[in-house]
């Protein structure tokens, strides 16, 4: 006889699941990064050292060794957070692990303000598509989630850029803070929620003016996806048997699209959100790099310029981990949600 | 099938045991449909895409300027777009137009080595993996399904990284992360198909293994390929620009979408009001990019009911 | 209680209007049972959806719908949906995919009775447990998801939300088809229990000639949209009129029945429905004139009619 859903059951299996997932991540970084041909170290050098220097090296990071112990030492050094310290020449010395938490709270900043426009402009345009199937509205509305998909997120910034921050003045060009005033002194990192806890509204004023553009190319690259999940979803729900039988019950009209259309519709989206976080990171990447902005992508591409490959390898690993962890919140929320996932 | 027909008369008869040649099964139906809204936007999309290529093939030709070496400099630096220039010269003081006309020979070699391979590599796997099932199949399963699992961009960016510059690096960096693709989609179609009768039939007949994957079930995957090369083509475009914008593999002076718009960021030509160097490249991606779409969900609209009608 | 009158449901298509129910004229009295019998696809289930007001958009309806003398065409929809549950209810075929799957069966009970009634939350719970517990669903699980149940149980959820309001016309669309035969046999004795005991009228669609013989006073034949025969049940089974009513009883397999018979031929395309008598490419009796002339119900006996030219001959 079926037993009562658990959430709390559930949530445990999600999170023991979890650890395969991370450990698959884990591992495809490091077959991509020391499997691959092509010397990191060498290339570090710009290929003048001489090799003696370029063994010690190599000797240090433990490059040398059989790989299944590269891997053993590997997995020892994540979970214990020990991810080495940078090389490169703008960091050089410094904690790996220090300078990226550093980025982090620049990166969440962004991917949560994105995340809202995506989701707040998705669910509008879906939910507008699927009332007024075939009609203009629905039209357009599928018109734009086909085209804003393949718009690469850099142009789209560059002349988001252009036309708002050159041409028209609102906002400014990038980066994420004017030099003109102190910035809030860092208690989460997020400048937004900082300015706000100090009561430093012209703080605030300035970070959401920087926030803004960047958020904006990130969140309508990411809400033509999502408006066509939306709609869909709702087109679905909308002609469901529940649906008419409720009908045939007298509900009225509006309770039947709050609690009937409205939420069922929902379920997908929330799946899909959890799979767009993967596609934010990617986009993420972009949009710091096109707007200047002092996040993890930004730290990674800079990184890449100076080869600096103990950097390299642990911002993509604090990036997998955030993935795992982001995927596990979404399938929490999923079985908040539908019941029936709970098992 | 009237004057279809006809036409593959020859094909078919080299190929008298299988079932409808692989390109009628294909043409066909785009004829068929070319009045309905998937048929439009497929026609459209493969006007665009073939466009492309013969800009890619002429560039040479067409190209009013050079585009490589001191012989480019051919204006002064950052002039808009004029009639001279069509779309304006660069911070080198070469012809953008020209550059983003090269540019699509960039592309589509990048794209031909990526996707290409990919397809080359997947598709054989996925069907091995598909006919021969067991322990086998599980280990590539989860290798190919780990690697899907971590962001594209990401990944090949980690690839690129390691393979150093150049245009060939790129593709493979794009190959390594649509292989999982085309291996997942090959694999499923493989796995529906080998339960159907007449595979069990070869089978019994004691056609060899090898015969029946490529005869029977490899013909019939491969109708559902081209919507995804199409689809996945689009896709790897928009991961190479990516990957150029963020200073990967493509070096200056070749002549690359994805590189130009880096080059106009790092110089802050937006800042200084500076449009048609960011502009022009990106518009010619995002057309490339909607005409393989249109092509890949246009036929996507067209093929998969006439499959689904067929399998029922 | 109810009447019909020319009562005609068009649905609209890309391809042309599906003539669904064409010219239906019957009624149901207080307290009667009437069966609706035919074919899949006669438009039985339209019959029913008509009746509770839940056609498709743009689904053309004609004629009168006459429920206490009130025509539900046209009355607007706030007039509508206070009917739809509380005086008329509808329970469907599939009980599977008729709950709301994010719902629990006390969410669906109290939403129904909200939606018509101002109660307290106490007497809603009241009378929620109440149906469920003459459904003979234990009122224990009144929390859980409809996933949760088995079918016969949904079923009978379905059947208790439809009565909680205890409404006059209960509109019973093949309530059985999905069952087994013994929970089939439960829901038919709570549905003859209702009849005895509230007086409540019942329109019972189904293909099952077996549950119609058990529970119906009266049955109308319907073949390709349009009423072949009416009559009480008796009539219909002992002395039916009309050729498709009679071939149909005789295709019902008995102990004794030495030799499968079944009608020959396909259901009509509702889109182009045959001209004239709609029964004639099947009737084993059509004539040349069945093609050019639609029969009219016609009364052949005191209470028994049948849409057929050579109705008396069959008598």
């Amino acid at each position: 006889m079926p037993r009562r859903s658990s959430l709390f059951a559930y949530g445990v299996t999600r999170l023991v699941m979890a650890f395969p997932m991370l450990l698959i991540l884990l591992t495809v970084v490091f077959a991509v990064l020391r499997i691959i041909p092509g010397d990191p170290i060498y290339a570090l050098y710009g290929g003048r050292a001489p090799p003696s220097v370029v063994m010690a090296q190599r000797h240090k990071l433990g490059l040398d060794q059989p790989l299944y112990l590269q891997f053993a030492n590997y997995i020892a050094q994540v979970f214990t957070g020990n991810f080495g310290t940078s090389l490169g020449p703008i960091f050089g010395g410094q904690n790996v692990l220090d300078v990226i938490m550093q980025r982090l709270p620049a990166t969440i900043e962004l991917a949560i303000g994105s995340m809202l426009v995506a989701t707040i402009i998705g669910m509008s345009v879906g939910i507008l598509s699927g009332i007024n199937r075939d009609r203009i509205v629905d039209v357009v509305g599928r018109l734009y989630g086909t085209i804003i998909f393949v718009i690469p997120i850099f142009w789209l910034g560059l002349m988001l850029q252009f036309v708002f921050a050159v041409d028209l003045k609102w906002f400014p060009v990038n980066s994420r803070f004017d030099v003109s005033i102190p910035p809030p002194v860092p208690i989460t990192g997020l400048y937004t929620i900082d300015s706000l806890l100090q009561g430093r509204l012209d703080a605030f004023a300035v970070a959401v003016r920087h926030l803004f553009l960047p958020c904006l190319t990130l969140g309508l690259v990411l809400s033509g996806f999502f408006t066509k999940t939306v709609r869909a979803n709702l087109l679905r729900t909308v002609g469901a048997d529940y649906v008419e039988a409720a009908r045939a019950r007298g509900i009225r009209r509006r309770a039947i699209v709050m609690r009937y259309a409205f939420k069922n519709a929902l379920i997908p989206v929330i799946t899909v959100l959890g799979l767009e976080f993967a596609i934010l990171f990617a986009g993420a990447v972009l949009t710091e790099t096109t707007f200047n902005w002092n996040g993890m992508g930004l730290l990674l591409v800079n990184s890449i310029e100076v080869q600096d490959y103990p950097l390299i390898q642990g911002t993509i690993i604090v990036y997998s981990f955030i993935i795992v962890i982001i995927s596990l919140m979404v399938d929490f929320l999923n079985g908040l949600i539908d019941p029936r996932v709970r098992y | 099938m009237t004057e279809s027909d006809d036409s593959f008369a020859d094909l078919k008869a080299q190929q008298p045991v299988l079932p409808r040649p692989f390109l009628g099964r294909l043409l066909y139906p785009l004829m068929e449909n070319r009045r309905t809204l998937a048929g439009v936007l497929s026609w459209i999309g493969l006007g665009i895409v073939v466009a492309f290529i013969v800009i890619a093939v002429l560039a040479p030709i067409l190209a009013p300027y050079p585009v490589q070496g001191p012989s480019a400099i051919v204006a002064p630096k950052l002039q808009p777009p004029s009639l001279t220039h069509l779309m304006g010269t660069d911070e080198s003081g070469q012809d953008v137009f020209s550059r983003v006309l090269w540019g699509a020979q960039t592309s589509l070699e990048v794209m031909a080595i990526g996707v290409v391979l990919a397809l080359a590599i997947g598709f054989p796997v996925g069907l091995y993996s598909g006919y021969s099932g067991g322990a086998v199949d599980r280990i590539i399963l989860l290798v190919m399904d780990s690697i899907y699992a971590f962001p594209g961009l990401l990944l090949a960016l980690l690839v690129a990284v390691m393979l150093g510059k150049g245009v060939f690096n790129i593709g493979i960096a794009i190959t390594v992360i649509y292989i999982p693709l085309y291996y997942r989609v090959t694999r499923n179609q493989t796995l529906s198909i080998r339960e159907e009768p007449y595979v069990e039939a070869a089978r019994g007949l004691g056609a060899r293994p090898w015969t029946i994957m490529w005869s029977y079930i490899a013909y019939n995957v491969l109708v559902t390929i081209p919507v995804i090369f199409a689809l996945s083509a689009a896709d790897a475009i928009l991961t190479a620009a990516g990957l150029s914008f963020l200073g990967l593999g493509i070096q200056w002076p070749t002549p690359d979408w994805g590189l130009d718009l880096s080059i106009a960021n790092t110089f802050g030509d937006i800042g200084n009001g500076i449009w048609w160097t960011s502009f022009f490249p990106g518009l010619m991606i995002i057309l490339l990019t909607v005409g393989l779409s249109f092509l890949g969900e246009g036929l996507n609209d067209i093929v998969n009911p006439l499959l689904r009608k067929e399998r029922a | 209680m109810l009447r019909t009158e020319d009562l005609s449901v068009h649905y609209a298509t890309s391809r042309g209007y599906i003539h669904a129910l064409d010219n239906i004229s019957l009624d149901v009295a207080s307290g009667e049972t009437v069966g609706i019998v035919g074919e899949t696809g006669c438009g039985k289930s339209t019959l029913g959806k008509a009746i509770l007001s839940i056609l498709p958009p743009r689904t053309r309806v004609t004629g009168h719908l006459l429920f206490r003398g009130t025509d539900l065409n046209a009355l607007d929809r706030e007039a509508l949906r206070r009917l739809q549950g509380e005086e008329i209810a509808l329970i469907f075929q599939d009980p599977v995919t008729r709950l709301n799957p994010l719902m629990t069966i006390q969410e669906h009970f109290l939403e129904t009775i909200r939606a018509h009634q101002k109660v307290s939350k106490r007497e809603a719970l009241e009378r929620t447990t109440a149906a469920l517990t003459s459904m003979r669903v234990p009122e224990s699980r009144i929390r859980n998801y409809p996933h949760e149940f088995s079918g016969g149980m949904r079923q009978r959820i379905m059947i208790a939300l439809a009565l909680v309001l205890t409404p006059s016309l209960l509109v019973a669309d093949e309530p059985t088809t999905s069952l087994d035969v013994i929970v089939e046999a439960q829901i038919l004795e709570i549905l003859q229990d209702l009849k005895r005991n509230y007086r409540m009228s019942l329109l019972l669609i189904t293909h099952n000639l077996g549950i119609v013989a058990e529970v119906c006073d009266r049955v109308a034949v319907l073949y390709a949209g349009k009423v072949v025969e009416l009559g009480s049940v008796t009539d219909i089974f002992a002395r039916p009129v009309h050729p498709y009513t009679r071939l149909l009883l005789q295709s019902i397999i008995h102990l004794d029945t030495k030799e499968l018979r079944s009608i020959d031929g396909q259901p009509p395309d509702l889109l182009f429905p045959p001209s004239g008598c709609r029964f004639h490419p099947r009737c084993p009796y059509a004539k040349p004139v069945c093609q050019e002339k639609v029969p009219p119900l016609e009364e052949f006996r005191p209470g028994q009619s049948a849409a057929c030219l050579f109705g008396k001959d069959f008598v």
